[in-house]
């Protein structure tokens, strides 16, 4: 079984199917890119695989633990096993206001390792204070640790989103059209900052063909609420 | 009687003006908050009986409430639900201005993103965490200006007590005029009132300022 596997998932609204039986698979340290038209499902499958939408079919594997969604297990089990195994970086990054860059990696954190301590499981690191160090400056932001979000551009807002998902070491990591809300010119540097992300599977969604071939290791498209591999992506671009 | 006096006077019925305001105050916020949840319930007999409850209340003036909390339980049920006219007024402000910031907090609370929800439940965090530790602070910023406008109105409605023979500050005004012919009190009282708005604008100025450092 892959790192990420995701089977015949299916997800309507309604009489309005919109995911039919969604099948890829994602190796570790590898990324896909999730292309196709506006109001094809992308975002709706980044929501099931966040569990933000409970997804009415279909399995999602996970570092050899499958969660299925034909009945069987309950969501809230499945909630609490796949709490910060999946990461999400939203179109409009949904940083919480009221905290600065630092604290909005910080919190999250300091929550997670506190249910961690409950359940007694090891924390996630060490020194959490110097984890969120270490990622602000990974992601470029030493400087602006103490700045609040409305005082920061959209890639660094875009970075702190990054730095706070990724401060929970999930398993997999999704951007949901991470250049939609920036200028076209910072498309690179986000590129480069998701090519950049390791011990980690990364699903980007995108209408961006350009950018897909620039990030991806494979690329599937979705018709008609099922999922196609695309060979060459650049072809497409 | 002389102006010193006349104040000391004033200064009584100021004071039960200032325990009505802020009775009302501590008591409708909370309830307020309560009839919010109710008001935005999943279980739809008890939100549609309170919305329709915040509609009679909102769609009806505070002066016949009084009356209607004071007067109707002992014409229709035959019982003295109120020994005393200042907790009869006190009951009918609470249930006013609960019902007014309800709505408030409804809007207050409707209006945050649901990103910042479901931020916070992708990052793991628990319901109770996401409403406290992130949203709580963003509504309280929302519903900063409309609350200041509610309390605002509150100082000055606590003169319709009056209705209901509480003896507040203009009451007490009043009286001085029927007993001693004595009109420049009434206008006296103004002073009392513009400054305790002037009170509660600068609190509520200071709290803006302190939100400021965000936005929302
Ligand atoms: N919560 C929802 N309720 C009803 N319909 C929805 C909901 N979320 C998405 N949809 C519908 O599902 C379809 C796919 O939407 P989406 O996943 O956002 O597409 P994409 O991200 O590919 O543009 C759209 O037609 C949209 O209207
Ligand atoms: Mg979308």
């Amino acid at each position: 079984m892959a790192f990420l596997e995701v089977k015949g998932l299916t997800k309507s609204f309604g009489q309005k199917k919109v995911l039919r039986g969604i099948d890829f698979s994602l190796e570790k340290n590898k990324t896909l890119a999730v292309v196709g038209a506006s109001g094809g499902g992308k975002t709706t499958l980044l929501r099931c695989l966040t569990l933000l939408e409970t997804p009415d079919g279909g399995i999602v594997g996970i570092d050899g633990r499958e969660y299925s969604f034909d009945g069987g297990k309950s969501r809230s089990v499945i909630d609490a096993e796949l709490r910060g195994k999946v990461g999400l970086v939203s179109q409009t990054f949904d940083l919480f206001p009221q905290y600065t860059a630092a604290e909005n990696i910080a919190l999250p954190l300091a929550l997670a390792e506190k249910e961690r301590a409950k359940k007694g499981l090891l924390p996630l690191y060490e020194d959490d204070s110097l984890r969120v160090k270490e990622l602000l400056l990974k992601m470029g932001l030493e400087d602006n640790a103490d700045q609040y979000p409305c005082t920061l551009s959209g890639g660094q807002r875009q970075r702190v989103a990054i730095a706070r998902a990724i401060a929970l070491s999930p398993s997999i990591l999704c951007f949901d059209e991470p250049t939609s809300a920036l200028d076209p010119a910072l498309s690179d540097e986000v590129a480069k900052v998701i090519n950049a992300l390791e011990e980690i599977a990364v699903v980007v969604v995108t209408h961006d063909m350009r950018f897909a071939a620039k990030v991806a290791d494979k690329t599937i498209i979705i018709e008609n609420g099922v999922a196609r591999e695309v060979k060459n992506a650049q072809a497409l671009a | 009687m002389s102006f010193a006096e006349i104040t000391v006077k004033l200064a009584e019925g100021f004071g039960t003006t200032c325990l009505l305001f802020a009775l009302t105050l501590v008591l409708s916020l909370p309830l307020g908050l309560l009839v919010c949840f109710c008001s935005t319930s999943r279980f739809l007999p008890l939100k549609a009986v309170t919305r329709v409850f915040v509609w009679i209340i909102r769609g009806t003036p505070l002066m016949l409430q009084l009356f209607v909390v004071f007067y109707v339980p002992g014409l229709v049920f035959h019982v003295t639900l109120f020994t005393s006219r200042f907790i009869a007024a006190l009951v009918a402000f609470v249930i006013n201005y609960a019902c007014y910031f309800s709505e408030i907090f409804r809007g207050g609370i409707e209006g945050v993103p649901r990103g910042q929800y479901e931020a916070g439940r992708v990052l793991g965090m628990k319901k109770s965490d996401v409403f406290f530790k992130v949203v709580f602070l963003q509504v309280v910023k929302r519903i900063l200006a409309p609350i200041s406008n509610e309390v605002t109105t509150l100082v000055k409605d606590t003169s319709l007590a009056r209705v209901i023979f509480v003896v507040d500050l203009l009451q007490v005004a009043e009286n001085i005029l029927m007993e001693r012919a004595l009109i420049w009190p009434i206008f006296y009282t103004g002073v009392f009132y513009l400054t305790f708005i002037g009170l509660v604008t600068v609190a509520f100025r200071a709290a803006e300022r302190k939100l400021a450092y965000f936005e929302v």
